[in-house]
């Protein structure tokens, strides 16, 4: 049986009832969805039953099939034209709303897995000049989306301060002249951090989130400072300096920091350590991300790297290990990845996560500029170029305008590979309507922004993610905390990852 | 509406040739349909390699090579091609006989957003499941309502649409200036 899995060898089936729907073989029993987000989870008889057309009107399971959509003669077509609005609010807002930008590619530490493609601090010719910036915050602000989230990265952009700042302000007094909902995240490694630099993020609403792989040993193994050097206590000490400065003030409460792990061969030792500091830090989530081989972790994924397979049994251990506080009460932390892909499922709603789209983020939900104005499908996309081969290069804000980039032959090329309905394995995958597919990360390992999904990493990762979270959904034990998570709905604006948990203040 | 019957295991009438190296099978397009045997031959690519030959609108030849021939022998090859094909048959005429329906709550999806059709009503939004069970009458009025919502939508195919009709290549500087002319 293929991965997408097979009916029963033998299996009666009658057509003509069914509704559109993709069906999956859990092991005892089948998942349904549908293109409107629905989906059931039915024992292996009664999906039986239903493909066989043997489901009277007087069955219990009728009314179920019948109000999700699963019934072709008894659709509410209102209702599912208004299912899909909701569960895909990212495509009734045109034009990309996060846009991240490189400050400097320089950077103090040398990680494992690195790509963002950095260079030594010497190196400040890689650094954006106030003219680009300038340029980039109007190019930003040409784009037609009327809320703009900008998102500082690097190489480590605290080594630019100069030019976030300039940002900040300026793209502030845009926002306010051109009646403008405007966020701002940042995201560092905390080392450069300084209480100058805290008040003014603070003074400027800036949303501030960093790297925190886990305990020391491991941290500090993944990310190490250039030369040498534990760079996980300065982490630390700045998080919880972050944490009281926002709990001694309620105006602070949405810009407690937030912190993102990513997953490396040395991480599958620690699961529940890595959890034990975000509880011990108070954070409110660990987001549990597994590495992609692209830019210079493609170089090294033979040291740091591992088969998808290895990390969805990493993930479904440590979600495990989070259910489990939570169960006991020792701990209410979420797992990040759980609670999107809940909001997509259970809520059907779109939380904003530019990964997992159909056609995916690049260009239609971000853009990514690089230090010299250089203009990108995504951040995977620079990385890409940074390694010499400029494909998704789709302009420069000096001389592109907004025209050009979204009607650019990549920007088509891009979109139309990551329509999963053009895929011939997701469209009929049972994870479609929560799913998306990343060209970037395609053509850096199959050489194809279409990718070929049976023999994808990062196909096998998310299907295998999904039936995690589908395995919890069906047992009672870990629903209810799935539910206690949605419920605290922490999962609004956080584009790309990157953005702390909550509603930050907008500033107009 | 008809009603489409299948077995899953009726895939491949021709028994499949196996020898220790490969699985040949011959398969007949009109039976199998060409969009079921190319889904089936891409589910397999993550286990063995596969070539199709012969003519389109006759007889397709799929062969079939373990990447790993160790892991996974000619004849497990072939049956595993077989059950996904069969599943492939009602995948896809699932989605044939839908796709005027996808079609029309796509675009029903589109004016919502666009707020050219209101949005169901909160009381309007949970549908009771139906008890009680559907008159001949009733049944084919429901017919006779899809066939409906299928012309409909073929005649909105039919139409030419706008090449931008959201205004995505409009930058915030035009769209202002169009408000302000207008």
């Amino acid at each position: 049986m293929s991965r997408l899995t097979a009916l029963a060898k033998g299996a009666a089936v009658e057509t003509g009832h069914l509704a559109a729907f993709n069906f999956r073989d859990m092991g005892g029993w089948h998942l349904l969805t549908n293109d409107w987000g629905q989906f059931l989870m039915l024992s292996t008889g009664d999906f039986e039953r239903f493909m066989a057309g043997k489901v009277a009107e007087t069955d219990p399971l009728y009314p179920e099939l019948e109000s999700r959509g699963f019934l072709k003669a008894r659709l509410d077509f209102p209702q599912l034209a208004a299912n899909t609005v909701k569960k895909s609010a990212f495509q009734w807002f045109p034009g990309p709303s996060l846009h991240m930008i490189v400050v400097t590619l320089r950077c103090n530490q040398k990680c494992q897995y690195c790509h963002s493609s950095v260079v030594d601090p010497s190196r400040t010719d890689t650094d954006m000049d106030v003219e680009t910036a300038r340029k980039t915050v109007d190019f930003i602000f040409s784009t037609p989306n009327p809320t703009i989230c900008i998102e500082f990265q690097g190489g480590e952009p605290l080594l630019n301060w100069p030019v976030v700042k300039f940002i900040t302000e300026y793209a502030q007094a845009k926002a306010k002249a051109g009646n403008r909902k405007l966020l701002m995240a940042l995201v560092c490694n905390f080392t450069l951090m300084t209480e100058d630099k805290l008040d003014f993020l603070f003074d400027h609403h800036v949303s501030i989130c960093t790297s925190l792989d886990g305990p020391a040993e491991l941290h500090n193994k993944n990310r190490p400072f250039l030369g040498g050097g534990e760079a996980q206590p300065k982490v630390v000490h700045w998080l919880e300096k972050i944490q009281a400065r926002c709990s001694a003030d309620p105006k602070k409460k949405y810009y407690l920091p937030g912190a993102l792990m990513t997953t490396t061969r040395f991480s599958f030792d620690y699961g529940p350590q890595i959890v034990d500091l975000y509880v011990k830090l108070g954070l409110e989530q660990v987001f549990l991300r597994p590495l992609s081989p692209i830019g210079y972790a493609k170089r090294v994924w033979k040291d740091v790297g591992y088969a998808p397979e290895e990390f969805v049994a990493f993930y479904e251990k440590t979600l495990d290990y989070i259910i489990d506080l939570n169960v006991s009460g020792k701990s209410d932390i979420m797992e990040r990845m759980a609670l999107i892909l809940l909001t997509k499922i259970v809520k059907g709603e779109d939380p904003g996560f530019m990964d997992l789209r159909s056609p995916a983020g690049a260009v239609l939900g971000c853009l990514a500029y690089n230090y010299n104005g250089e203009i990108f499908a995504s951040d995977e996309a620079r990385m890409v170029d940074h390694q010499g081969d400029p494909i998704f290069r789709l302009g420069d804000v000096a001389k592109s305008d907004w025209t050009s980039v979204i009607d650019h032959p990549t920007t088509r090329a891009c979109v139309t590979a990551s329509t999963l309905d053009n895929q011939p394995m997701c469209q009929q995958c049972a994870y479609k309507p929560y799913c998306g597919v990343e060209p970037v990360f395609h053509y850096e390992t199959q050489k194809s922004v279409f990718g070929q999904m049976p023999t994808s990493g990062w196909c096998v990762s998310h299907m295998g993610v999904f039936d995690v979270i589908f395995r919890k959904l069906r047992d009672p034990r870990s629903r209810k905390v799935m539910d206690k998570w949605l419920e605290r709905d922490q999962c609004r604006w956080q584009e790309s990852g990157n953005v702390p948990a909550g509603e930050p203040e907008v500033v107009r | 509406m008809k009603s489409k019957k299948k077995t899953a295991k009726k895939a491949a009438a021709v028994p499949p040739k196996i020898s220790s190296t490969e699985a040949v099978l011959t398969l007949d397009v009109k039976t199998e349909g060409l969009e079921p045997i190319f889904g089936a031959a891409y589910l397999m690519m993550d286990k063995a390699f596969v070539s199709l030959t012969g003519d389109r609108a006759g007889k397709v030849g799929v062969v079939l090579r373990a990447k790993d021939p160790k892991a996974v022998k000619p004849k497990a090859l072939a049956a595993e091609f077989l059950l996904d094909l069969a599943s492939q048959k009602v995948r896809w005429a699932v989605s044939r006989n839908n796709q005027p329906i996808r079609e029309f709550v796509a675009e029903q999806a589109v004016l919502i957003a666009n707020g050219t059709v209101p949005a169901p009503s909160a009381s309007q939004a949970a549908p009771e499941p139906a008890a009680e069970q559907l008159t001949d009458e009733q049944r084919s009025e429901i017919e006779r309502l899809i066939s409906e919502v299928e012309a409909e939508i073929k005649t909105m195919n039919d139409k030419k649409v706008a090449a931008d009709p959201k205004g995505i290549k409009a930058s915030w500087e035009a769209k202002q200036e169009q408000g302000n002319q207008a």
